[in-house]
């Protein structure tokens, strides 16, 4: 018996997980560069010159939906634990090891949030449905935190008007914030408005914990379209290309 | 009548909401406008059901990954070692239970005061419920892993039933019947209707589509811990406060305790039915209430049997006489037994006089034909009895028994191993002696009038220190693949192991030297090596990849081993081999 051959699994893991994770912030790297690109030529862009948001801070509780171009999202709740600390390290790996445990929790998670998305359903004019929900566990070896992810997909979550996406239920109606919250535009697509103010907006919109979310909305519109606004984000449109300026000024300042 | 009362409220109330254009939920209504409302019906909306959901999975997860985490412990350590680590899971428990015990108080404190509305006050409940149920769950489990433990060994660390349930004491409120139908609305699994009224206390009632009714209230207690009331009267005044229902609210335990009565009641005659209720013994007031309703799907009401105490005031060593009903009609011949003894049958009235034990618990059931019915007692406990705790360490041949008292250590309590004397515990309440022969050993301990008792089940006669040791293999130096020449290094709680034998698949590879180290060279196709050094045994695995099929480049993931070898000692192994993969990456 040895824990060699075990670790050694772990740690492959957790390799193909950074290397994950570097692709798809390399992804996002791309995606801000066009952003920019379109930014200079219209000047009409959302961006904040703020704390840079990091969805993926493996550390925090968070509830982050990553929207997809055809309106679907996913919903993924992560529950982090420190490896640092011998009892959570236990918790972590042992709890990785058991998966009639996992199954039995992503079971009730599966038959609770399809309620939840029935009862949304109910109150929108959109084809609401639950789609496929996983649990996995990962290792993020730089910072020592290993992390439950509970995912699922909740079909036309986002209303959409031709490329343009928009999220409103079930956030606006009651919705409470004990963990952070971070919506994620697809890569095609950027936010050009949102309420309330989230703490910060750098690519996705981060609210941090303990935040009423009362008329809540989040439009998204394609990156490359984003001079079509229609109006509607009129004032926006003239704040955003202030802060952009601002933001822009930032960046040379800061090369 | 308390029905009535909310639904005349109700009706004010419903006038009131009419008029306003938007739900409860959405306005934060101060606290003056709160402050007037003393009943509201609560809107669900459905991103408070959606916060709900994200919170119980977070909780769910962590609870479940913790529990993990314990049972991995409890299964690998030692006899006081799985002592030690249910106590700190019980302080663990314990912790988060006063946690939230105090953020329910402080909770209803804010709903009361009017700082919070009634939909923000039923969702937090909601997520307190399922945080609850995780400690009350999980504190269950673990007291079945305490029950293995000897009963001395429970009392020296505080791991007695009475131990685990003052834990579930504290989240009583929120793990009950109510509060998980409130929790089941609010998750979706279940739609009807909740009720908040706001008085001197609070009382919360949930009525679901399914015909399911529950509800609780709370109010602080106004005595000062005296019994002015006899126990007829407090039960008078329970019973009184029970809703209106078709049946029979039929008394089945009654408990005294910190100048209260204690009444649990079961519904006969109409659905499943169950309550509590706690009226203070000076006042009369009834201070908690809890209470559910089930609607009848089928007619076993005939199955149960109702006792109750009609003449006497039940009390230790009392003579009470009891009258054994079914559906209201006295059941003759119906069989008593007091603590699990037949004490006597029921006359044509129904009646029996039985003398209750002189201990704090009497357990009363009766049987006729396939009908039964029981009352349970339990009487304060006007001077606890002092219960001995007592703990033994076995190393090395050597037995220290600890003994304590109230937490204290107890000095000159005599001890005695396999029936013979081995002297009394000095002033830190310890008493060491050599482990006597044999497979069993049996401690007692006798202080004044009191006694422990450890029993212990000795495997082979062997010291704990002779413990068999798992020997690590790990991959030293060279690279391990099909047929090169790596050192291994056979190691034990971190040291080097001198003079193991290595078998390369069951063939003897030699032994290692005096650093633990071997050097020898891996067969062409998988390798199985076992180290062997007395009593103690080791085993690595290795699995090559078939390189022809995936055109492996052979660097990095060589051998692969088995997942489901699962190792106790961890982190000083974990990173020894990152080590080694990282040494193998760079080769």
């Amino acid at each position: 018996m040895t824990t060699v051959t075990m670790m050694k699994s772990n740690h492959d893991k957790a390799g193909a997980t950074n290397r994950g994770d570097w692709a798809r912030s390399l992804g996002r790297r791309i995606g801000v560069v066009a952003v920019c690109l379109a930014l200079a030529a219209t000047m009409v862009i959302a961006a904040s010159g703020g704390a840079t948001a990091q969805v993926d801070d493996p550390g925090t509780e968070s509830m982050i939906v990553s929207v997809q171009e055809t309106g679907d999202a996913t919903i993924t709740l992560t529950v982090p634990f420190d490896l640092t600390v011998a009892d959570e390290r236990t918790a972590f790996e042992q709890f990785r090891s058991e998966e009639t445990r996992q199954q039995r929790l992503l079971d009730r998670y599966e038959t609770r949030l399809s309620n939840v998305v029935a009862e949304t359903n109910a109150q929108t004019d959109r084809e609401m449905a639950l789609g496929t929900a996983e649990i996995e566990t990962r290792t993020h070896d730089s910072a020592e935190v290993g992390v439950v992810r509970v995912t699922a997909t909740w079909e036309q979550l986002a209303a959409t008007d031709g490329d343009r996406l928009r999220i409103d239920a079930p956030f606006d109606s009651g919705f409470e914030t004990d963990r952070r919250l971070a919506v994620e535009p697809p890569e095609t697509h950027q936010i050009t408005a949102v309420s309330p103010e989230p703490t910060s907006n750098d690519g996705e919109a981060v609210w941090e914990r303990n935040r009423q979310l009362d008329g809540f909305e989040v439009t998204m519109e394609p990156t490359d379209a984003a001079t079509d606004s229609d109006g509607s984000g009129a004032g926006f449109g003239v704040l955003a290309a202030l802060v952009a300026l601002a933001g822009l000024l930032g960046v040379s300042r800061r090369r | 009548m308390a029905r009535r009362r909310t639904t005349a409220i109700l009706v004010l109330l419903a006038a009131v909401v009419a008029g306003m254009a938007l739900p409860a939920a959405a306005m934060t209504g101060t606290a003056d406008q709160t402050s007037e409302q003393q009943n509201e019906t609560v809107d669900i909306e459905v991103g408070q059901q959606l916060s709900t959901v994200a919170s119980a999975t977070t909780d769910e997860v962590r609870s479940e990954a913790d529990q993990a985490g314990f049972e991995q412990r409890f299964n690998e350590t030692s006899s006081t070692e799985r002592a030690e680590a249910i106590a700190e899971r019980a302080g663990e428990l314990e912790t988060t239970a006063t946690e939230l015990r105090t953020e329910y108080d402080e909770l209803t404190e804010s709903y009361r005061t009017g700082e919070i509305d009634g939909s923000t006050f039923a969702q937090r409940i909601a997520s307190l419920t399922t945080k609850a149920y995780a400690v009350e769950r999980n504190t269950e489990r673990l007291a079945d892993y305490a029950a293995q433990l000897p009963e001395a060994e429970q009392r020296a660390f505080d791991v007695t039933e009475d131990d685990f349930d003052r834990i579930t004491d504290q989240v009583s409120p929120i793990s009950t019947p109510t509060t998980s139908a409130i929790l089941a609305q609010y998750t979706g699994e279940s739609t009807g209707e909740i009720e908040i009224e706001r008085a001197d206390g609070i009382e919360l009632e949930v009525e679901s589509e399914d015909g399911e009714q529950s509800r609780q209230f709370e109010r602080p207690r106004d005595g000062s811990g005296s019994y002015e009331l006899n126990q007829s009267e407090a039960l008078a005044i329970a019973t009184d406060t029970l809703s209106e229902q078709d049946g029979e609210w039929v008394l089945t335990s009654v408990s005294t305790d910190d100048g209260a009565y204690e009444f649990e009641f079961e519904l006969h005659g109409a659905g499943e039915g169950e309550a509590e209720v706690a009226v203070d013994g000076e006042t009369g007031t009834v201070f908690e209430l809890e209470e559910s309703v089930e609607s009848d799907d089928d007619d076993d009401d005939d199955e149960r049997l109702a006792v109750r105490v009609t003449d006497g005031e039940p009390a230790p060593g009392r003579e009470v006489t009891l009258t054994v009903t079914a559906n209201g009609e006295p059941v003759a011949d119906a069989t008593v037994e007091l603590d699990e003894e037949t004490v006597g049958t029921t006359g044509e009235n129904g009646t029996v006089t039985v003398t209750l034990p002189a201990e704090e618990e009497a357990e009363i059931t009766v049987t006729a034909g396939e009908r039964e019915g029981e009352l349970e007692f339990e009487f304060e406990d006007e001077d606890e009895d002092r219960e001995l705790g007592a703990t033994a360490d076995i190393d090395n041949g050597t037995v220290t028994v600890s003994v304590l008292l109230d937490g204290e250590p107890v000095e000159g309590a005599s001890v005695t191993a396999n029936e013979e004397s081995v002297g009394v515990t000095d002033a830190n309440g310890t008493d060491s002696f050599s482990l006597p022969a044999g497979e069993e050993l049996e401690i007692d301990v006798e202080y004044q009038d009191l006694e422990a008792e450890l029993e212990y089940e000795l495997e082979e006669h062997e010291d704990e220190d002779e413990e068999d040791r798992e020997l690590v293999i790990s991959v030293t130096e060279g690279e391990p693949a099909p047929g090169e020449e790596v050192t291994l290094t056979v190691s034990a709680d971190g040291e080097g192991v001198e003079g193991a034998t290595v078998e390369l698949n069951d063939e003897v590879a030699g032994e290692t030297g005096a650093d633990g180290t071997i050097t020898v060279t891996l067969p062409t196709e998988d390798a199985e090596i076992e180290v062997t050094d007395g009593d103690d045994e080791g085993e690595l695995e290795l699995e090559f990849e078939d390189e022809e099929s995936d055109g492996d480049d052979g660097d990095s993931d060589d051998y692969d081993g088995e997942r489901d070898e699962k190792e106790d000692d961890d982190s000083d192994d974990e990173a020894e081999d990152d080590d080694d993969d990282s040494d193998d990456d760079e080769e």
